[in-house]
Formats: C-alpha cells, structure tokens, sequence
C-alpha cells in the first residue's frame, strides 16, 4: 500500500477548523454521514453507502463438516476486501495491515460477540452444519470503512435467508428456493461498529471522513495534539461488543464515557433503520416487486454519480438552494392515473382491477344530482 | 462505430472525418484520440469536440491525473532524495523537483522546502515512459507565480472541474472576487489550493469551487450570490 501524502495546510487548517468548533463538511461534531442502504435481487447481498464510503456485502452458504470441538455449531467466515477501485493507494490481491485490521475487527464484532445462533445452522450433528460467508467488497473509501462494512454485514446477515433442509432417515434434502421458502437466519442481537476521531485528546468527531481520519491519526512533532480513532461497537442494547483505539491513548475517562453513551444512540438509531429496510424490502419482494442494484444507479439518470453531498460545505448552504429556481419553472403537471390497478390475487398470480372510487367525473355529477 | 464531432464517443469508436481531414492539411490530436494504422481511434469515453482549424480531442470525465507537457500542477513535497525533493502530484508515480529550480537557487544557497509543502509548479518533462519533473521557475529563471503555497487549504476535483472553472467564459471566479478578498491556484492535476482571511471564507470558497461543477453559468452566478449571503449571515 503506498502512503497518502498529507500536505501541512491541510493538517493545520483541519485542526484550526476542528479547533473552532466546526467541521469541513459542515456538519456539526457528532452529525454522521447520510445512510443508505440498498439490496440485491438475492437474499443477502446489499450495497451500504455513508457518505461517499460504499461498500457491497454478499452472504453466501454452503454445507460443510463442523469443527471437532463444536460438533452442533455452523460457521461464519468474514472476509473484506479492498481493491484499488477504493482508492489509488491499495493494491490488488495483497493482504495489508489495514485489510487485515478491518477483517479482525469485524471479526470480533460479529463471530465473538455471538450474535448468530450457529446451533441453528446444525444439519446433522458432528456430519453436516452450514457455513455462512460474508464477503464484503470496499467499492468506495472516503473514511470509515468499519462503520459502513458494520452496517453492511449486518445488513446482509439479516437479510440472508438460506435454503430449507429435511432430513429422511440418513439423507437430506435441500431444498431449492422455488421449492420451500428459504429460512432467515437467527440473530440474537444486532452489534454494529461506529467510529470517532478524537482531535487534541478533547474533541471527539462521529463518522470522520478520510481527510479527517488520517489528520488525527498523523503525529505531528511541533504541536503535541494527540489524536486517534476510537472504534465502538455495540449492540441495540447499548452493549458494548468491541472497543479498539488506535493512535494516542486517551487521557481521563470523560471522553470514553461521551464516546460510549453517544455510540449506543447512534447504534440503535443505525440498528432501526437496518431493520426498517430490511422490513421494507420483504414487503416488496413479497409483492414480487424486482428489486437489484440497478435501482441505485437509475435514478437520477444523468447526474446519478454527482456527490449529494460536497466535501467542502458551509454549515447552511444547500445544495438545491442553487437550482431551486429552475424547479419552480417546471409545470407541475401529473401524468393522468391509470384507471386499473394490478393486484396480486391468487398466489402467483396477478389480476387487473378497475381503481376503487370510480372516476371522479361520475361522482361530481352524483353530487350535483343530489343537490 | 464512426463518429462525428459533438457525439458522444467510446474507446474503440473510428473518426473518419479526422482522416479525411488530416488529408489536405495538418491536424492536431488532443487527449482521447489515437492514431493507428488504420485511422484515428478513440480512446477516452466523452464528447468529441473540434476547434478550428483542426484541433480535436475528447472532453471527457476524469480524476487521474496524466502529466502532460506545460501544464501548472499542485504538488505534494513527499520525500527528499539527495538534490532533488519527490513530489506527489497525483499521476501513477511521484515527479521530480530539483532544488535548483527554484528561483534564485544555488548550490550553497538552497531554497527552504520542507516534506509536507505544497508547491505549484510547471510540468517541465512529461514522458511516458520517465518520471515526470517539474520546475518552479520559467524560462527566464523568475518564479512568477510558481513556488511553495503556505497556508490556505488544498483540496482534490475532478480535472472536469478544473478546466470548468478556468475557462474564460466561466463566471464563477469572476462573480467570487467581487464578494470577498482570496487567493486561488488550480492545478492541471485537480487539485486547488485557496486561502482566504478566515476560516469561515476558506471553506466558502472551497463550497463555491465544488458546488459549480454541475450547474450552469446563470445557476453558478445565483449561487455565489447564496454562498455571500450565507457568509454575511443575511440568509441562515
């Protein structure tokens, strides 16, 4: 990996900026980035971006022999990878000490914390259990890559479903998806990391982007600020799964605890809003709604890879304040309804239905009959 | 697939018009084209533009930086190696700068830059197969306006925006420096730098230069008009 060169002016004038109580983007100290979460046409596979930090999740399964010592008990194996479509500096198919930093975190976020029941992944006792995989792909990296691969797994967790299973006598069954609804898997709790930077060991930032994180991480020799990132993780219990703090130690234990207390907000704030998606999205597929990563991309249509958000931002500049003008011009005319509803009837199977409440038409002359 | 100036073009697209151009008189090949055997093919995704007489080249979307003869670069001192500092200017490998070709640099008398500096400097060799070198003087041996930046705030954009807001016809400049006192230099390789009186104007101006990348010129006017506004606090 070949090191970000940090100029001076940029260390000095984020500290200056920090210092004065405010943040480059305009957000205020613990304001994080927006969130937003997006599935795949499969179950498992979701897309998280914070920011501009993206990060794709895809969980995967297979049927395997379990280990000697937990002869009841499936797997789960996390791998992250980060490539150079992140960013320049990584390098393809080489192991770093910051991969495998993330890949240890996440670790011990999800597989120690145990927040998968893997005795639910038992086929047959100490012959066949299931191992879920969860590869996490960095797409995008502006800054914590934790929080949002957190996000992402447990997205992706939750929105797994594996394929069902019968035994008879010494054979088993699986079973495809067309054949018997796929099972969700169980979480006992929902762990997710967030990430704070603290500047001049007082000040402590939620969701740093990249220039902010490698700002506080920098030592520098002239001005003794010490700095780091803090990374909490915690379920929505408001309990804590993993701690890890890199750079300088922190001083007096005000800031851990304001750290803490804010992360356990954040955390199940983050946790209903997976959940919520999550709920969301079975909905729609249950409506048979296709839903895939297309989605993302089409929207906006031309402008769909501008940045919502610039780096650079004065705290009450809006970003549609500028076009607004052009919106107002545009003539708000709707497309007419559609007279008919296409509604799902018999499983499988849709009919067309005439809209309730007739059309308005008949109606006005109702009234005016009645008058 | 042949192509005609103003399309929309892919790598691999055939310009015969370029061809047939290029047969009564000289032509001259910007950034995206490529001349083959066959003809001249495209090698950049973007529009196809020509200035008369016969310039043509793809405008097209890009943050890579590609050294290119002439250009004026922003720069990161990155390392100092013997008589000579790498600066890291965004292209696949870091450029040279001797610390002689600073102004009024001698052997006894060297120029003060320390790892860390930003410097705006000219792009003196820009080869493909070579490390890139870049000087900060001209050829009269007068710095101009090239040399160490301090202070300020340097900030990375597309190369889009770079020569979006370089260009002549581009009110944003015009309509900043009529609100309040700053100082800017872009660089080819898509990095600003700025300095302004205060933090607060730092990060407006910063706001203003990201925020005209996809509006038009009557949208960037009203909007630096915004950002003033905001700025004095008549709008919160």
């Amino acid at each position: 990996m070949r090191d970000v060169f940090l100029s001076n002016c940029e260390k000095n004038f984020i500290n200056k900026v920090v210092v004065e109580g405010h943040r480059l983007d305009g957000r205020t100290y613990d304001e994080s980035r927006s969130l937003s979460i997006s599935f795949g046409s499969d179950y498992g596979s979701c897309m998280v971006s914070l920011g501009e930090t993206k990060v794709l999740a895809n969980v995967s399964c297979e049927v395997v022999q379990p280990k000697q010592i937990r002869p009841n008990e499936g797997t789960i194996y996390i791998n992250l990878e980060i490539s150079p479509m992140a960013a320049p500096q990584f390098e393809a198919n080489r192991q770093t000490e910051f991969s495998v930093y993330l890949n240890r975190l996440l670790e011990k976020c999800y597989k120690d914390s145990k927040c998968v029941d893997l005795e639910s992944l038992c086929i047959v006792v100490e012959e066949k259990v299931w191992s879920l995989r969860v590869d996490i792909k960095v797409l995008n990296h502006d800054g914590n890559i934790i929080e949002c691969a957190s996000i992402a797994t447990i997205t992706a967790l939750a929105h797994f479903r594996r394929p069902d299973v019968t035994r008879s006598g010494d054979s088993v069954i699986i079973h495809d998806i067309t054949e018997r609804d796929p099972i969700p898997t169980v979480l006992f709790h929902y762990p997710v990391c967030t990430t704070y930077a603290i500047f001049n060991n007082d000040v402590l930032l939620s969701d740093p982007n990249f220039l902010e994180e490698q700002v506080c991480t920098s030592f520098s020799e002239e001005s003794d600020t010490a700095g780091g990132l803090l990374v909490i993780g915690v379920n929505q219990y408001k309990e804590v799964c993993v701690m890890n703090l890199t750079g300088a130690a922190i001083q007096g234990t005000n800031l851990l605890n304001k750290a803490l207390s804010g992360a356990g907000d954040k955390c199940k704030e983050i946790v209903d809003m997976v959940k919520k998606a999550i709920v969301h999205d079975d909905t729609l597929r249950q409506k048979r709604t296709k839903i895939n990563f297309s989605d993302v991309i089409t929207q906006d249509h031309l402008l769909c890879l501008s940045k919502k958000d610039l780096s650079i931002k004065l705290k009450h500049y809006n970003i549609d304040d500028a076009v607004e003008n052009d919106e107002m011009d545009e003539d708000e005319s709707e497309p007419e309804p559609s007279k008919y509803d296409v509604v799902a009837s018999v499983p499988q199977t849709a009919e067309i239905q005439t809209k309730k409440g007739a059309s308005q038409w008949i109606e006005i002359s109702s009234d005016s009959e009645e008058d | 697939m042949k192509v005609k100036v103003g399309d929309v073009v892919l790598p691999g697209d055939l310009c015969e018009e370029i061809v047939a151009a290029g047969e009564k008189s000289k032509v001259i090949l910007g950034p995206g084209l490529k001349k083959e055997v066959d003809g001249i093919y495209v090698s950049k995704a973007g529009t196809l533009r020509k200035r008369a007489p016969n310039t043509y080249w793809v405008d097209n979307y890009q943050k890579r930086y590609i050294p290119a003869r002439g250009e004026n670069v922003i720069g990161i001192v990155a390392q100092k190696a013997g008589d000579i500092f790498r600066v890291d200017v965004g292209g696949s490998c870091t450029a040279s700068l001797s610390y002689l070709s600073f102004e009024g640099a001698t052997k006894k008398n060297r120029p003060k830059v320390v790892i860390g500096d930003v410097v705006y400097a000219k792009m003196l060799v820009a080869s493909k197969d070579m490390e890139p070198e870049i000087v900060c003087v001209d050829s009269h041996g007068k710095k101009g306006r090239l040399g160490v930046l301090e202070d300020g705030f340097v900030f990375k954009c597309s190369l889009n925006l770079i020569r979006k807001i370089l260009n002549p016809d581009c009110p944003l400049i015009n309509s900043l420096k009529n609100q309040w006192p700053f100082e800017l230099a872009a660089g080819m390789n898509g990095r600003i730098w700025i300095k302004a009186n205060t933090l607060r104007e730092t990060i407006a101006l910063g706001n203003a230069i990201l925020g005209s990348e996809y509006l038009s010129n009557d949208e960037i006017k009203s909007m630096c008009t915004n950002i003033a506004g905001i700025l004095a606090g008549h709008i919160s």
